[in-house]
């Protein structure tokens, strides 16, 4: 158990490496490249409860990071709260939406449930482009914070990190509580799992929501950093879950890479 | 609204509905027989909307003769793609989750790939026909819309008599009912497979150009595209040549009539939430018992 005690320190250590690492003043692409990175990490382990303990490919997700980055700007934009303070609302909505697509689309399996969630995106991006509310084709520009384009960066920076580890943490104690044993035992054989006395729905619907949550809080911040437009963001994320394995907590992340399309300061796309 | 604007808008329905029909044909035959369920199917319908459109700029070639060229031209990029790729996904142990998530990848590419080459932004092709329409008691049917039907039907009925009235289609209805069986009676299915995917990408490519000649294109409409496909081949049952053809007409007639009364933009919306419903309720087609 030696090297389990130097495991823990040995991650406080680069934990704390990266908690001051914007103190050193890099320069500011970095800062981005990192926040990037956080946020790819983050997707992946909310895709994960649904995408990989339960085996729920859902291409859905990208709904969620929508509706909650939508929903964050317009609180912004018409009521004037600070975006720091909804973020987690961002999460409360995607988590509604998580509940309404869960309650109808989980009782599908294989192909057909990831037929019906890839259909929410496109559905949900209609929708943004055609209200007056959302700003149709335009998106919704924010206005910028009152400081410089480094500290501005350096914020985000810690505030993704704070958000990943917590996300990292919660996907961990899932993976090792009763609720991941379900959820794991729902990918391996979902009558059995029911047959034995696991509420497969209730279940799914759980892992669903958190997942959405996890997403939506993400986005809500995303959100805050770029003006948002009705973009899909594709299933990029989903390939980096493909690249580093299902069902595994650490080994997520680190592989997607920021293109041009996504440091477009007028958030395009 | 008037009775002529309902009936025109029934005609329109029923000869979109064919070219929804014939784009969705073979992704319905490569699902049914191989369970390869191929998401980059309308991408390359895409794909042969730009080389026509290229053929057009480049020498002048009309989009009907260039569907002549795009056909073979697409049956031996399916043959290769299915030699190069495709069969290495087919050795998986879930066939249909696999070649979703390799075609997904695949579809991602491609529209990059064209996006880079021809830039995202919306296209338009005219043949010879453009702008010009029969007017039957004050309906008017574009011409290029009906050859364009002609054309679906006759993929259509290629697929079919394909599948039913040759030796090779025999073979792929036998490997779909049961592959070991087929296998021990001396079938190869990487090669009826391999015929059947070159198949499909080759009426994907027709369908296509087909399409591109009604209405704009642009590199990322596949979206669109395959959430249309999976529904008139899920309302048509997976499989099914007639089913896919019905499935294709109905599509074409709720788009359209539907159109008659909601904004054209709210119109994906009620399609795709009409498909999770049909999911939810009907996951094994409208036409089956």
């Amino acid at each position: 158990m030696q090297w389990k005690r130097y495991l823990k320190y040995g991650s406080i250590f680069w934990l704390a490496i990266l908690i001051i690492f914007p103190f050193l003043r890099p320069p500011i692409y970095v800062l981005s490249l990192m926040f990037f990175i956080f946020f790819y990490i983050t997707l992946v382990e909310a895709w994960n409860v649904v995408g990989g303990y339960a085996g729920y490919t859902s291409f859905g997700h990208t709904a969620f990071l929508g509706l909650s980055a939508y929903t964050v700007a317009t609180f912004t934009k018409y009521f004037g709260i600070s975006p720091f303070l909804i973020v987690p609302l961002g999460g409360v909505f995607a988590s509604l939406l998580a509940i309404l697509v869960g309650a109808s689309c989980l009782k599908m399996r294989g192909p057909y449930f990831a037929l019906a969630t890839l259909c929410i995106p496109p559905a949900l991006q209609i929708v943004f482009l055609n209200l007056e509310q959302t700003g149709a084709a335009t998106g919704i520009w924010l206005p910028l914070l009152p400081f410089g384009i480094f500290e501005e960066r350096a914020l985000f920076y810690e505030m993704m990190l704070a958000i990943t580890v917590i996300a990292l943490i919660t996907v961990k104690r899932l993976e090792e509580s009763k609720f991941g044993l379900g959820l794991m035992s729902i990918r391996q054989d979902e009558n059995v799992a029911e047959s034995l006395g696991v509420n497969t729905t209730i279940l799914k619907i759980k892992a669903f929501v958190l997942s959405a949550f996890i997403t939506g809080v993400v986005g809500g911040d995303l959100c805050d950093l770029y003006n948002i437009h009705s973009s899909i963001h594709g299933f990029r994320y989903i390939y980096v879950h493909i690249y580093s394995g299902i069902g595994n907590t650490w080994r997520q992340g680190d592989l997607d890479w920021p293109s041009d399309r996504h440091s477009d300061p007028c958030g395009n796309k | 609204m008037t009775l002529t604007s309902l009936v025109q808008s029934f005609v329109y329905g029923l000869l979109t509905g064919g070219l929804y029909a014939s784009l969705g044909i073979g992704f319905s035959l490569t699902w049914g027989s191989a369970k390869l369920l191929n998401i980059a199917h309308p991408t390359f319908s895409i794909l042969a909307c730009y080389i026509a459109y290229w053929l057009q700029i480049m020498i002048g070639m009309d989009p009907f003769n260039a569907i002549l060229l795009i056909t073979p031209l697409f049956f031996l990029l399916g043959i290769i793609l299915y030699v190069s790729l495709i069969r290495l996904v087919c050795r998986a142990k879930d066939v249909t989750f696999t070649s979703m998530i390799f075609t997904v990848g695949l579809a991602v590419f491609l529209e990059n790939l064209i996006s880079f080459m021809w830039s995202p932004s919306p296209k338009v092709m005219v043949s010879q026909y453009t702008g010009a329409s029969f007017i039957i008691a004050n309906i008017h049917i574009p011409i290029n819309l009906l050859l364009s039907f002609f054309i679906s039907l006759a993929l259509i009925a290629t697929t079919y008599f394909f599948i039913y009235k040759t030796f090779l289609g025999k073979a792929v209805r036998a490997t779909w009912q049961n592959p070991d069986a087929a296998a021990l009676y001396g079938i190869n299915k990487n090669f009826v497979t391999m015929i059947m995917f070159g198949l499909a990408i080759a009426t994907g490519g027709a369908a296509g150009v087909c399409f591109a000649l009604i209405s704009s294109f642009y590199p990322a409409l596949h979206n669109t595209w395959i959430i249309y496909l999976f529904i008139v081949v899920i309302m048509g049952g997976v499989g099914s040549v007639y089913g896919t053809l019905a499935g294709g007409m109905l599509l074409g007639l709720f788009n359209s009539i539907v159109g008659l009364f909601i904004p054209n933009s709210w119109l994906p919306f009620i399609v795709y939430v009409a498909l999770i419903i049909l999911l939810w309720v009907r996951p094994e087609g409208l036409f089956k018992a």
